[in-house]
């Protein structure tokens, strides 16, 4: 009996898992609350190979806020013609080991395929580190003086991966919009002031996803903290043994920055309150929906129209305010007779 | 003695009591200006701006609770400018840290209560700097964190409870976190004083003065350390308690205004002692020292 049961159940399953096999999943890369009450949602659709689907319809979209569906307002499909750019800082590592096989060599021809790959209008700044953290080429759209810059890198001094990390978070604070950081390290970090976990929490407050780029073999990178930068932050964590796997995995980030969709809708919440919005995007054809929450920053609500709730709230405190004069006044007449009666 | 006693414990609850209700008013205050009045998408600005109303409107209610009661119209001007700007600054502050706070606790309970007593400790630290006092710092400190602490919490519990209504929640809870603070204040008033006068009786019963090392003048005047208004037998300089070699010395500055110490009027000057009660015109203070 139960081996007809499980017969026919692998019987049923077995037409459905070939084409799950191929089912993409939908991966909310950013949440954006920052032209609120309008939030944008950026994400893609991996297939399980690795590549990516970049025609989908807005159609084939359901968004779900806090479990209640909200009308998609806008969509934007990487095959959409006007192309939304992306702001990207490049975290590259100078430190002296770079100067070993050429590795700095390779990492400026990676980075050149990778900017010459990047969707029109993308918007790039570098920051170089070893022993210290400086901005090679601030926010520009000018590719030809991004690469320039990349060039004049030299190697020299130790690794501070994620302090360098944390100061591209910091240029992307003011930025608004897709954005992402691509950070690329040939060492363990040696010098850093500031852990993982705290640079996680900082690209978490921004939405902002930090995809590693490890370059080198076995323990001379910290594989354990590159992941975990990457997942906490859903980006990605990306190894390469040389200067082909470099080059291969630059050109994968940027068919990645050219594969997102962006969605807007409109929040339930009339006011920006501090809270924590789920969000769940559903793909006719995946097999997994996709899970973020946007936090609506909102400290003190600017909550119009509590007029009358301010009247009540003034007059009850004045009230009390006045009650230990009221209540002196009624115990003052039988205190002066008692005066009297003393003779004072 | 007893009967002393008696009225100053409850002189001093009563303090406490208009602080704490001072600091709710002008959280209220201070909050509905900012609902009411800002309008700008940008939320860093907006939080800046909401933290310098309800701080300024704070500073501005704690300060003038006092002189408000006195009747002393220049002492109050000058006070509540010093508290609102502190105030202003420290709300502003307060209220941009706690935002960034808020996003790293992503909301909830916790999260607002943490930010919020950051507004208020922001608060309480510049009524602190305001008046150079490392013991108002403190207890601004602890009255503001707690308060602060105590409406963000209750803030969020109702707003969850009461299905996302944000007004009541947030209401109650900056009145709360301004009662904290006046109450905070108070206290350390009270608890650190070393040497000060209490008056007795009239308009401005409960209320005391800190006595500090020098001259010290007493009288109908907007300039004297202890105003005394509302009792026509006190004149403008009526009065000075003096500090000389570790001892406090009453003199009558005006020979035709009565004054007397523990019933007996004062020819030149008197040796002042805790607990001495000080009789101008009709008006009864008592002299306290500590340590």
């Amino acid at each position: 009996m139960w081996t007809v049961a499980l017969a026919t159940l692998l019987v049923l399953q077995a037409p459905a898992t070939t084409p799950a096999d191929q089912a993409p999943k939908v991966v909310i890369t950013q949440p954006d609350e920052s032209k609120f009450p309008e939030i944008t949602v950026y994400f893609e659709l991996r297939k399980p190979d690795g590549t990516f689907i970049r025609d989908a319809k807005q159609s084939e979209f359901k968004l779900m806020e806090d479990g209640q569906e909200r009308p998609i307002l806008g969509f934007d499909s990487p095959v959409t013609l006007v192309t939304k750019p992306t702001t990207i800082v490049l975290v590259l590592d100078r430190s002296g080991s770079m100067l070993q096989h050429g590795k700095i060599t390779a990492l400026k021809r990676a980075v050149g395929s990778f900017l010459d790959d990047l969707p029109q209008g993308s918007r790039v700044a570098v920051i170089a580190f070893g022993s210290q953290i400086r901005v090679a080429c601030p926010f520009t759209t000018d590719i030809e003086e991004v690469r320039s810059s990349v060039d004049r890198i030299t190697p020299g001094g130790a690794t501070r991966y994620f302090d360098a990390v944390g100061e591209a978070l910091k240029l992307l604070g003011d930025e608004s919009g897709r954005r992402a950081v691509l950070a690329m390290t040939d060492g363990l970090d040696t010098d850093s002031k500031r852990p993982v976990e705290d640079v996680v929490a900082a690209a978490q407050r921004l939405g902002v996803p930090v995809h590693t780029l490890g370059l080198g073999e076995g323990d001379e990178i910290d594989t354990e903290s590159l992941n975990k930068l990457a997942e906490g932050t859903r980006g990605q964590s990306y190894r390469a043994k040389d200067a082909e796997g470099l080059k291969a995995i630059y050109q994968e980030l940027a068919d990645r920055l050219g594969s997102t969709y962006s969605l807007q809708y409109q929040t339930d919440r009339k006011v920006p309150d501090g809270t924590l919005r789920p969000i769940k995007l559903f793909y006719a054809e995946a097999k997994e929906v996709g899970e973020s929450a946007v936090f609506i920053r909102g400290m003190v609500v600017p909550a119009p129209g509590w007029s009358r709730l301010f009247l009540v709230l003034v007059v009850s405190l004045s009230a009390l305010a006045a009650l230990p004069s009221f209540w002196k006044n009624t115990q003052s007449g039988k205190s002066a007779k008692h005066l009297m009666e003393n003779g004072r | 003695m007893i009967a002393t006693r008696f009225s100053t414990l409850s002189a001093n609850a009563r303090q406490a009591y208009e602080f704490a209700l001072a600091g709710a008013i002008g959280a209220v205050f201070g909050l509905f200006f900012y609902v009411e009045l800002i309008n700008t998408s940008s939320i860093w600005l907006r939080d800046a701006l909401a933290g310098a109303l309800i701080g300024g409107a704070i500073g501005f209610a704690l300060n003038s609770a006092g002189p408000l009661r006195d009747g002393a119209w220049l002492t109050l001007a000058r006070a509540t400018t010093w508290g609102a700007c502190a105030g202003m600054i420290g709300g502003a502050i307060g209220l941009v840290i706690g935002e960034f706070i808020l996003g790293g606790f992503q909301g909830g309970l916790i999260g607002r209560a943490v930010s919020w007593s950051v507004l208020g400790l922001g608060i309480g630290v510049s009524q602190g700097v305001a008046y150079r006092s490392r013991e108002k710092l403190i207890f601004g400190l602890i009255g503001g964190g707690l308060g602060g602490f105590v409406g963000g919490w209750l803030f969020e519990a109702l707003r969850q409870a009461l299905g996302n209504r944000t007004d009541l929640g947030q209401g109650i809870g900056i009145a709360l976190l301004g009662a904290g603070l006046g109450l905070g204040l108070a206290l350390v008033e009270q608890a650190l004083r070393r040497v000060w006068v209490q008056v007795i009786n009239g308009r401005q019963e409960g209320r005391s003065y800190l006595l500090g090392r020098g001259v010290s003048t007493l009288g109908l005047d907007e300039q004297a350390t202890v105003g005394l208004f509302g009792d026509p037998a006190i004149v403008r300089k009526h009065a000075e308690i003096a500090y000389a070699n570790g001892q406090y010395t009453f003199r009558a500055i005006d020979g035709n205004a009565r004054s007397r110490v523990n019933d007996f009027t004062v020819g030149d000057s008197h040796a002042l002692k805790d607990g001495d009660v000080i009789e101008l015109g009709g008006t009864r203070l008592i002299f306290r020292s500590r340590g």
